[in-house]
């Protein structure tokens, strides 16, 4: 139980990581959600054998953990957990595509290596994302872009509600502890019980929680978050970025450093 | 003209619990109310009749002369705020700021007047130095602070206190008293806490099984040792 109570408390340190004041996190959370979604798809349109193409990529998630001051390990650790399921994928594709590619290694190979770097790019940054911005701001913005609101008010109330629950699981699972005799985890036997009691009070604190929201006139709409992040410089970063990353991928980086060096 | 007038409440619970049975009181405008009374007594269910979260099966409740209908819930809950009993139940928000602003903002106020009124009623808590901080991060003492703000920042007339020392180790439940002592708001603090009461309270309502026993001075009512007894206390 303890595992699941520092498992939430990893969860929850994202959070705390959005809160930092850094150039990245003043940036608007719009600008950001844009520019990650256009990252999004300029890396996994990529070749599926274009490795040095995507490995330009690289610069995106390196300069924002940089500038927002985050933990490289911390990225990391959310991040690798999402490879062990594209590797499996990528693992077909060595056993299909067995030709050997200009560069001496299997095409299968090949696209193997390119399928865990588009999982890695990706899902860095989406973890760069959620640790630069709070979850609330975040969630405000998928409602401008018509997310349905059941959906942005379900996840904004299950993310904050999971420590409580947790912990209501960690005081349950302790005295559950202290009453037994083998000592030896929670039984088969009575895991229904415990998982019904659990849901039982997890009503109970959601009607509580629930009444204190209608307390302060909730209606059912979260109100929207006031944005204070600035605009203008915003706006710069989404275009610039977005700009860049859609280069980047129509025309390849090298040709842009060939014009470049043409240009001067 | 009294802030708040109830009038024969009663209320059955779905299971057929009589958990109210014709309380009838008022409330002064200046008025620091004691609710007392034994476990299942009626205390939480009045509080919940008052602020409109369940309906009275019979009974008026008037509040600064506005009857409490589903019509004037919105208005109605801009002049009671409560104070739950578990601060944890209160505070939902990413962190405290944005905790003390949720109802500011559900009223449609101005960002600059929501920011006002949030540093207002945390400066009178003496929290100013959470506002960025999660909820789930503080100490009991400091929950129950940011869970006052939430309500001290909507300017209510009246103020429902439910157990409020319920998670205070003896200093934060001594800072709380000076607290209701400073606030301007009417209150109505339903607790089993006697020491409580009777530091802070102007007038006690005495219940049990859904009756008003009593409604009456502290030392008159601390004094009836029969009443007391009859009341479980």
């Amino acid at each position: 139980m303890q595992k699941i109570s520092h498992t939430i408390d990893a969860f929850f340190a994202l959070d705390e990581l959005a809160a930092k004041r850094t150039p990245v996190h003043a940036l608007h959370p719009m600008a950001k959600l844009v520019v990650t979604l256009v990252f999004i798809v300029c890396v996994i349109s990529s070749g599926r054998y274009d490795i040095a193409g995507l490995t330009v990529f690289f610069f995106y998630p390196a300069v924002m953990i940089s500038l927002g001051e985050l933990p490289l390990k911390g990225v990391l650790r959310r991040t690798l957990p999402a490879l062990p399921f594209v590797l499996f994928a990528g693992v077909s594709n060595m056993i299909f595509e067995r030709a050997l590619a200009p560069i001496g290694i299997s095409y299968g190979l090949l696209s193997c290596v390119v399928l865990l770097e588009k999982a890695l790019l990706t899902v860095s940054a989406v973890v760069i994302l959620a640790s630069t911005t709070q979850a609330n701001k975040l969630l405000s913005q998928l409602q401008r872009l018509h997310v349905p609101r059941i959906f942005t008010t379900t996840v904004m109330l299950c993310f904050r509600y999971l420590s409580l629950l947790a912990t209501e699981a960690a005081n349950m699972t302790r005295a559950y502890h202290l009453r037994s005799v083998k000592q030896r985890g929670l039984e088969m036997k009575h895991l229904g019980a415990f998982i019904g009691q659990l849901l039982l009070r997890s009503i109970d604190r959601a009607e509580c929680v629930y009444a204190a929201m209608q307390c302060r006139g909730f209606d059912g709409t979260f109100p929207s978050v006031n944005q204070s992040e600035s605009g203008n410089g915003s706006i710069v970063y989404a275009v610039l970025v977005s700009a860049v990353l859609i280069a980047v991928r129509a025309v390849g980086f090298s040709a842009i450093l060939e014009s470049l060096g043409k240009l001067f | 003209m009294a802030l708040l007038i109830a009038e024969n409440l009663c209320y059955t619970y779905p299971n057929g619990l009589r958990a109210l049975d014709g309380v009838s009181f008022s409330i002064e405008k200046t008025d620091c109310i004691g609710l007392v009374g034994g476990n299942g007594a009626g205390k939480s269910t009045l509080l919940f009749v008052l602020c409109g979260l369940i309906v009275p099966t019979s009974g008026t409740v008037t509040i600064d002369g506005v009857p409490l209908k589903k019509e004037n819930l919105a208005l109605i809950r801009s002049m009671i705020g409560m104070v739950f009993q578990n601060p944890d139940d209160q505070l939902f928000m990413p962190t405290i700021y944005d905790d003390v602003a949720f109802g500011l903002q559900n009223r449609g106020y101005a960002p600059e007047v929501i920011d006002q009124k949030v540093c207002q009623a945390l400066r009178h808590l003496n929290i100013e130095h959470l506002a960025d901080r999660p909820p789930y991060r503080l100490s009991g003492g400091e929950k129950r602070s940011a869970a006052i703000a939430t309500v001290l920042s909507m300017d209510p007339h009246l103020i429902l206190f439910d157990e409020p020392t319920a998670f205070l180790d003896p200093r934060n439940k001594r800072n709380f008293i000076h607290l209701l002592r400073s606030m301007v708001a009417a209150r109505l603090i339903a607790t089993h806490d006697i020491d409580l009461v009777s530091r802070t309270c102007n007038r006690i309502l005495v219940l049990k099984n859904g009756i008003l026993l009593a409604d009456d001075a502290p030392a008159s009512v601390f004094s009836n040792e029969r009443l007391m007894e009859q009341a479980e206390l």
